[in-house]
């Protein structure tokens, strides 16, 4: 393993390149979807009615029931075979990651909101406002202000477990190295080297989260 | 017998004209699916593997390319020609050992062009194409092990791909020779030779044919691993399609028996493993003879 | 499509034996793992809030390390890389003598994994509780240690319950990622029973149903445990 060529990056950057692409491309569209999919969860766990409540409950416990890796297999394996269609790599690992942060999502957010005291709800409907405008303009703001450091924070553990579309072969940034790597034989440089990359965008991302943290918040 | 032979003569010729007029009118998806499905996507899906050079695998210019690619191209060409759409796109999807045949089976692939062994149980799932490469599982270790057949890995650590022919064969050795052989689990061909080579298992069982290319093109420093053993398990090579579909089918071996009957198929071979030293066999030339139907 | 269905393959032998073993070795990494997790992650979660610099800067580091790599490549630095940095004896030893290699690595891996993670939630749980108990913790004349151990830490507890169940459960549904070094657990098994037999979904529902019970159990437990234990006045649902 002593011969490594230096020369040997360049020739195979750029598709390195086009995985941290493809990474990026998950980890935003993911983000998206289970965003959106883990507050509509989060409100009808607290505050829907009890069988839309139970539903919510269901889904998210359900999919935090079963590891990551498996819901990918489900997706890119199974699915196609009971729709009768085959839907591509990306894609099904798309809605894997989707149907699945949505529950983690949901769960920070479902925190946050019952961070806030019980009072403040009673309040908001005291003064006149409906349910809907209470969480609006009094429950969700101060919720987000608490839980956004976490959501923020799941967002970086999301764009960890992209790397596990490895099993399924989709070329995101870690199949590529370890693709690279297995094929010219230098295991322990390209998996430094990916150790360095993934480190560096983490932490520089880690350190903004705390960075926005520590802003002053109105009391 | 001048008249008997007659007779055979323009029997063959009367087959060989509704064969050809069955042939220029067959143009279109027919009653295929997985035709229609091509042609409603404009686009073939090729599976192929990432490191299995020089059948199948990735260059340095993300380009995949490999033996089995090449004679998959074959296959190419029949579907443009039968479905006049000279354009067809190809696509690639990367496969390994574990999700080949579901991918197949699910309709992800088309076509898997790769180093899958044709069996009998795994056409309860698949079709195959005819055979196009002829191996068996041999073990690849250290040059300076002196083993010399699986046996006299006994007792040690031994990696094998999962899902693998090979990986069957040493489960069924250490049941009936009682080896004991610890089975370690690899990703391709690339981890399992870096396993030996890093000295975290003594031996990796694989097609001999793929391990071979390996030793004499990839070991760091040159030399220092080898090939050992007899053949543990015949493994002849096919490509896999969607099983039910018998136009396709039929597309796929005739493609193939076109090349097998043409000098193209040795000079596939002589492309692939010339530049490696390795001679075609004379089993392959033989398959490709006998499996060179007539139109 | 021309997929076959055959349930029995489940239940019949070698397959059965495969799921078992699965079960086995994901109960045996997640058990460990977790052992692992807990004592380092608390250690480092409670040197975060010190007032001493060097333990805080410490447990940051080895936060900030473990928590920005993803596992799948942790693992493959601690399987593949590791052995090969350190000097050869132990390297070699660490390859070739050490038993169950693989085992230990996933549980080395994900256990130190998740103590960062581990490490934030308790870190998390005690900044909750606030300066001003800590302040009256000290104002009342509690030494550093009396204050952690009779009031920050079993405020923090409390706080951080919801947050270590789902460490928890990650520690067992994390041990799926063993099966890329090559150990079979659960998942990994189930995608031995595929390959050797192409039903995938019967093997593949199996062990979903087998994650689903086992989290279940856990989540009931535990949530039990969060009710009981609960500080009333908050938002959260009785």
């Amino acid at each position: 393993m002593s011969d490594f060529d230096p020369d040997l990056l360049s020739a195979v950057a750029p598709f390195l390149w086009d995985g941290l692409l493809t990474s990026f491309g998950l980890l935003l569209l993911a983000m998206a979807g289970g965003g959106l999919l883990g507050t509509l969860l989060a409100v009808m766990r607290i505050a829907g009615p009890r069988p839309i409540a139970a539903l919510a409950a269901g889904y998210v416990n359900g999919l935090r029931s079963v590891p990551l890796i498996m819901v990918i297999f489900w997706f890119y394996l199974l699915v196609p075979l009971v729709i009768g269609r085959p839907i591509g790599a990306f894609t099904s690992a798309l809605v894997a990651f989707v149907i699945f942060e949505a529950a983690y999502y949901a769960e920070i957010i479902r925190a946050g909101i019952q961070s806030v005291p019980k009072q403040q709800l009673a309040a908001a409907l005291a003064s006149g406002l409906g349910p809907l405008q209470a969480y609006r303009f009094v429950i969700l703001p101060q919720a987000v202000r608490k839980m956004l450091p976490i959501l923020l924070s799941q967002s970086i553990a999301l764009f960890q477990d992209t790397s596990l579309v490895y099993v399924v072969g989709l070329h995101d940034f870690m199949t590529a190295v370890s693709v690279t790597a297995n094929r010219e034989g230098h295991l322990v440089e390209f998996y430094l080297f990916a150790v360095v990359i993934y480190f560096t965008l983490c932490f520089a991302a880690s350190q903004s989260i705390q960075f926005l943290n520590r802003q002053p918040v109105s009391p | 017998m001048q008249g008997r032979s007659f007779w055979c003569y323009s029997i063959a010729g009367l087959w060989g004209a509704i064969a050809l007029a069955a042939q220029a009118h067959a143009a279109g998806p027919g009653d295929s699916p997985i035709l229609k499905r091509i042609a409603a996507r404009n686009a073939i899906t090729i599976g192929h593997r990432e490191a299995s050079a020089p059948y199948s695998f990735i260059d340095r210019d993300q380009k995949v390319e490999g033996y089995s690619i090449d004679l998959c191209m074959k296959v190419v060409e029949a579907v443009k020609a039968r479905l006049e759409m000279p354009s067809l796109e190809v696509k690639y999807v990367p496969i390994n050992t574990t999700n080949r045949i579901a991918l197949v089976a699910n309709g992800t692939i088309d076509l898997e062009c790769g180093t899958t062994t044709n069996t009998l149980s795994r056409q309860e799932q698949v079709e195959f194409s005819p055979i196009f490469y002829i191996t068996g599982t041999q073990v690849l270790v250290k040059s300076d092990n002196g083993a010399r057949e699986v046996e006299d890995l006994k007792g040690k650590r031994v990696a094998v791909l999962q899902g693998s022919s090979n990986e069957q064969s040493l489960r069924m050795l250490n049941d009936t020779e009682k080896l004991g052989i610890e089975l370690v689990y690899a990703k391709d061909l690339g981890e399992g030779a870096l396993l030996v080579a890093s000295g975290r298992v003594d031996g990796f069982a694989a097609d001999g044919g793929q391990i071979k290319v390996y030793a004499a093109t990839k070991a760091q420093p040159k030399g220092t691993l080898k090939v050992i053993g007899r053949l543990l398990t015949y493994d002849p090579y096919s490509a896999m399609m969607q099983r039910g579909d018998l136009e396709f089918a039929l597309l796929v071996k005739r493609a193939f028996a076109d090349t097998f009957r043409s000098p193209e198929a040795e000079k596939l071979y002589a492309k692939w493993f010339g530049p490696l030293g390795i001679e075609i066999e004379p089993e392959l030339k033989t398959a490709f003879a006998i499996q060179a139907l007539p139109q | 499509m021309t997929y076959r269905w055959d349930w029995s393959v489940l239940v019949s032998e070698p397959y059965l034996g495969w799921l078992l073993a699965g079960l086995g070795w994901t109960l045996l990494v997640a058990g460990a793992a977790w052992v692992l997790a807990l004592a380092v992650g608390v250690t480092i979660g409670v040197l975060r809030t010190l007032p001493n610099r060097a333990a805080r800067t410490f447990g940051t580091a080895y936060v900030e390390t473990f928590r920005n790599i993803p596992l799948l490549l942790q693992l493959f630095v601690w399987y593949f890389v590791l052995p090969e940095l350190l000097p050869a004896p132990i390297g070699n030893w660490i390859k070739r003598d050490l038993p169950l290699p693989e085992y230990w690595t996933a549980v080395i891996g994900l256990g130190l994994f998740t103590a960062a993670r581990v490490a934030e939630q308790t870190r998390a749980g005690i900044q909750a509780i606030g300066r001003g108990q800590a302040m009256a913790a000290a104002a009342s004349g509690l030494t550093l240690t009396q204050s952690y151990r009779y009031i920050l830490l079993p405020i923090a507890a409390r706080n951080v319950l919801p947050p270590l169940t789902s460490e928890f459960l990650n520690v067992v549904k994390n041990s799926s990622l063993a099966l890329t070094i090559g150990l079979l657990e659960l998942t990994g098994q189930s995608r031995q029973i595929e390959s050797a037999t192409f039903h995938g979904i019967e093997a593949f529902t199996a062990a979903t149903l087998t994650y689903v019970v086992l989290t279940t159990v856990v989540i009931v437990a535990l949530r039990a445990i969060e009710r009981l234990v609960a500080i009333p006045g908050l938002m959260a649902r009785a």
